[in-house]
């Protein structure tokens, strides 16, 4: 239970991500796959941009050619991202996703964190991780699985 | 000197990004989780009493109806009536539906039955789905979302393609030859998200022996569809429910028909329009036919019969209700206000295939106005004020009613413990299928009052939760009262919720809840006491998930103990695919209540049939995401 606050809530606002939470924890994945201190990332996803616009670790870019890490929402992007012709294992970007399917759609997706069951699920695949030499941390270690 | 402060700042960085992600990923995942639950977002701990069942709780119990939801909350738990539908405030007595004044809504949109009863006499087992989260709160949380009078409000918030995109397909398959299935899909494209659900549920369910060769039926078969599309400031929802029934003892004042069939066909749909940042609107349908086939050895217990032993009609009522509401913050006070209106009405009475007119009172109109302040007195204090007016209007000489609604509360809330206490004054009057049924009696019965004081305290301390409810309330001659003169006395009542829940960690969770309720005057009793308990273990392991759950109850009516034992077993087979082996009152223990009988030709009660509404069930359930 926190401080006493009034909601007034939009139709649309049901839907929307917490900002801080959300934030916090992307910042989180991201660091954990990129050696940088700041990441650069690219999304073209309205709702996501917003969440890291303000971020003092997170740099987003307009061109997915200059992103550590591209985060993909939906098969649209996923589409526009591999017509690129700039996806690659050891190359940048890193591919991320927001949704189980795209994760199965492409190899050169490394991991996703998703809803399943109105549980969020945070899941990285071990071979996809090799190929960028990406080593997590311990305590990522039970999001790793071996295959899909 | 600039690489030292350059490299004192690189330092800094890298601490500052230490101390950030000193928060290790489960602790991130678990603040995402909680701060995203979608319950999150439509609760507002200002508004009363709060029962909830969140997303993960929902599916941790492997809850399918919301009979299963509702067969664990104290004061309502699951009560079928003597026609076989959801009914939980049924004495099991001779009355036409009496839990009216549960309203459930959908979306924050109230489905009813209008002139049949409220919402819950067919959704109060509906299939969920396409449910993510459930609320439960004791009277009524807000007047900006009722039209009538509530003594509890259930509301269920459908899921969001956002967290449900594509289709998921349920196959169930029980014991004495259960089945259901269903079908969900939903998507969002641009500023548009949508939903579809369709199941399909056949229940062949336990028979009641009553005396005869031919035991009480309350199979069901069962078809709906749930569905809604959503921009950004607009959502309509579609719903559609077909259920035909064996209607258990039906109209038969004895309990041995010799035929019980009641047949519905619901449909609802409606709209809700954002007109800016303070102004909305909301404009709602429901219709209800309703296909009654009654024959039994004696007159049945139903006027619309006229004293016949047969009794075969169709119903149909519609129900048009419009809102407007209106919500602005001005400094410390959040105000809202609105009007409301709805129409109820009997469209027509086919009896035997005849157009019938047996009463001139066919139509309802309920007008209401309310304000409600919430002044934040601090960043830790809030007074709630709110008080709402309805006119009920009736036609066929009937009188009409002028109820007043009062709401007065006080929250104290710090990031460890809150405090609410509320002062209730409720009015409530006969509900128009009952005064039809008896205009003679009923034309001009007064309206009850309901006086309550309301406490809550409620702890969180590291992974422990504690929550204590106290309600005290007195219902001034009241509706659900039976009495030799028709219109009731008092009644006085107590009661008390303590729930206490624990996360051993994310995947291992206990809940115990203890409620215990003293009734003065209720029903023809002087004294009742209800007493009942709750533990739930969930558990997972791997790609298992375990839920192991009793429901104890019991009460000085029979002074017996009832036990209903819950447990499933899920097998996550892959992200895509569940198998879940379920088992509900497994005990075949499961708390059972009187359907009243009566001998006509002697006219003396009869022993009374002791039902339980929870059958014995084993079921396997397959589980299909693509």
């Amino acid at each position: 239970m926190k401080k006493i606050l009034f909601i007034i809530l939009l139709l649309v606002e049901l839907q929307a991500l917490e900002r801080d939470s959300t934030l916090k924890l992307y910042v989180g994945v991201f660091s954990a796959l990129s050696s940088q201190n700041i990441i650069s990332v690219y999304t073209n996803d309205r709702e996501y941009r917003d969440i890291f616009r303000d971020s003092r670790y997170i740099k987003l870019t307009s061109r997915v050619e200059d992103a550590n890490i591209a985060l993909v929402t939906n098969a649209k992007s996923l589409r526009y991202i591999l017509n690129k012709n700039i996806i690659g294992y050891n190359k940048y970007p890193i591919l991320f996703v927001t949704d189980y399917k795209l994760l199965k759609q492409t190899p050169y997706a490394v991991g996703a964190f998703y809803w399943r069951k109105g549980r969020s699920q945070l899941l990285f695949i071990r071979d996809r991780l090799s190929h960028y030499n990406i080593r997590l941390s311990s305590d990522y270690q039970k999001f790793i699985i071996d295959e899909l | 000197m600039k690489k030292i402060i350059d490299n004192l700042k690189f330092l800094l960085l890298i601490i500052l990004i230490g101390n950030l992600y000193a928060n290790n990923i489960e602790t991130l995942l678990d603040n995402f989780n909680q701060k995203n639950d979608l319950s999150q977002k439509t609760i507002e701990s200002n508004r009363g009493h709060l029962i909830l069942f969140n997303r993960e709780k929902i599916e941790k119990i492997h809850a399918k109806s919301l009979k299963d939801i509702l067969k664990t909350t104290p004061v309502i738990y699951h009560h079928e009536n003597r026609i076989g539908i959801p009914d939980p405030l049924s004495s099991g007595a001779f009355e036409p539906y009496r839990s009216n004044f549960i309203r459930l809504y959908i979306d924050g949109v109230e489905i009813t039955q209008g002139w049949m009863g409220s919402g819950l006499m067919l959704y109060g087992d509906v299939n969920i789905d396409f449910v993510d989260h459930i609320e439960l709160y004791y009277l009524a949380p807000s007047f900006d979302t009722s039209v009538e009078p509530a003594y509890l409000t259930i509301f269920l918030y459908s899921k969001s393609p956002k967290r449900d995109k594509g289709a998921e397909i349920g196959l169930i398959q029980g014991s004495r030859g259960y089945g259901s299935q269903s079908l969900s899909y939903g998507d969002e494209k641009k500023n548009l998200s949508y939903m579809v659900n369709f199941s399909h549920t056949k229940a062949k369910r336990e028979t009641i022996p009553n005396g005869t060769t031919t035991p009480l039926n309350r199979d069901f078969e069962r078809t709906q569809l749930f569905s809604y599309i959503k921009s950004k400031n607009q959502t309509f929802h579609l719903q559609i429910m077909k259920k035909d029934t064996n209607s258990l003892a039906g109209m038969s004042y004895d309990a041995t028909p010799i035929a019980s069939h009641i047949d519905y066909l619901n449909l609802h749909i409606d709209y809700t329009l954002a007109i800016d940042e303070y102004w909305s609107a909301q404009f709602a349908y429901d219709w209800l036919k309703s296909d009654m086939v009654q024959l039994d050895d004696s007159p049945l217990a139903w006027s619309d019969a006229l004293g016949s032993n047969s009794f075969n009609g169709i119903y149909k009522n519609s129900t048009y209700t419009a809102e407007l509401t209106y919500k602005n913050r001005f400094d410390k006070h959040l105000i809202t206000s609105g009007f409301k209106a709805r129409y109820k009405k009997l469209d027509s009475l086919k009896k035997d295939g005849v157009e019938t007119t047996i009463s001139p009172f066919n139509s309802e109109g309920i007008y209401t106005i309310f304000f409600q302040d919430q002044y934040m007195l601090s960043e830790e204090e809030l007074l709630t004020l709110g008080i709402s007016y309805n006119h009920i209007s009736r036609n066929g000489s009937i009188v009409d009613d002028s109820l007043l609604q009062l709401r007065l509360g006080y929250i104290y809330s710090t990031d460890n413990w809150s405090y609410k206490t509320y002062l209730y004054r409720t009015q409530f009057a006969i509900e128009p299928l009952t005064r039809y049924l008896d205009t003679t009696y009923l034309q001009d019965a007064s309206q009850q009052t309901t006086l309550g004081i309301t406490e809550e305290i409620n702890y969180y301390i590291d992974s422990h939760k504690f929550k204590l409810m106290l309600l005290l309330m007195q219902d001034e001659h009241g509706l659900l009262e039976i009495t030799s003169d028709i219109e009731g006395g008092n009644t006085k009542y107590f009661f008390t919720i303590f729930d206490y829940q624990y996360s051993f960690d994310s995947d291992n969770r206990i809940n115990l809840q203890l409620y215990y309720a003293l009734y003065k005057d209720i029903f023809n009793l002087d004294e009742l006491e209800d007493t009942s308990g709750y533990l739930s273990i969930t558990n997972s392991y791997e790609d298992f998930d375990f839920h192991n759950s009793l429901v104890w109850h019991s009460n000085s009516i029979d002074n017996r103990d009832y036990f209903d034992l819950t447990s499933s077993i899920s097998w996550n087979i892959s992200n895509d695919l569940t198998l879940t082996l379920k088992g509900d009152n497994i005990l075949n223990r499961a708390k059972k209540t009187d359907l009243y009988r009566l001998n006509t030709a002697t006219q003396t009660l009869m022993t009374p049939l002791k039902i339980s509404p929870i059958d014995r069930r084993f079921t396997i359930e397959l589980e299909y995401t693509f």
